[in-house]
């Protein structure tokens, strides 16, 4: 799987104003729905639904990544987002630590493998330091987009 | 040691269950890698654990070395058995 098959280009945030957990993920869902990719009247739904899998357990997944994601019926494929932090953000980390990446994955109810698919490609991109690293230190959406269509190409391998 | 388990979760092995594995592997005092094909990745790295995209019914061999390769390998096949 690439990136440019579910991260929408318009709702990338290279300047995430939140700075906890529920804000980001209400700026993220919001980017989304200005992008035109997610209907206004699921909004609430749907940030929800991210917050209650946030309680089964953080996404925060260190190293100041995180990935909040959830199923939910109002989207017909996969579509993401990404923000960059300047600031950081207290998501309940496995390590203690703001976060400063986050990637939103929506999947509808019934495609678990692309879902899967998803998560593999952001872990595989992210556990390059030199992709991590430029990417927090991203700030623009010009900076982000070019990062993750250079790991498309596979310029960070 | 090692030993072969299967994915049974019908979600694969999503971001839940490679935290389980992670924190799991972080309570033995031993090394314990995952392999799926040719890629080996720590147990204990959740970002490692989901490079593997690993889809139901795909084999996974766990192995464990150490002092307490036994009771991590026991650990984590459970988890696996018990379909996480």
């Amino acid at each position: 799987m690439r990136f440019d098959e579910f991260i929408v280009v318009d709702s990338i945030n290279p300047n995430l104003q939140a700075t906890t957990k529920e804000e980001a993920i209400r700026e993220m869902a919001h980017s989304l729905v200005d992008a035109g990719k997610l209907p206004e009247d699921d909004y609430e739904s749907l940030v929800r639904a991210i917050i209650k899998r946030e309680e089964l357990g953080s996404t925060g997944i260190g190293r100041g990544i995180a990935v909040p994601h959830t199923k939910h019926p109002c989207v017909q494929e996969l579509v993401g987002t990404v923000a960059v932090s300047n600031k950081g953000v207290e998501f309940d980390s496995l390590d203690g630590e703001p976060v400063y990446v986050m990637f939103l994955l929506i999947s509808p109810p019934n495609e678990p493998a692309r879902h899967l698919r998803a998560l593999e490609l952001i872990a595989r991109q992210l556990r390059n330091d030199t992709f991590c690293r430029f990417l927090k230190q991203a700030r623009s959406s010009q900076d982000i987009l070019q990062l993750i269509t250079e790991a498309d190409n596979n310029q960070f391998e | 040691m090692n030993r072969l388990v299967t994915v049974a979760n019908p979600e694969g092995l999503h971001m839940r269950v490679a935290l389980m594995i992670s924190e799991c592997a972080k309570k033995y005092n031993a090394t314990v890698t995952i392999t799926k094909n040719t890629e080996t990745v720590s147990a204990r790295d959740v970002l490692q654990v989901l490079t593997l995209g690993a889809v139901p019914g795909v084999t996974l061999t766990i192995d464990a070395q150490g002092e307490q390769a036994s009771e991590a390998l026991n650990g984590i096949c459970a988890l696996f058995e018990n379909n996480v």
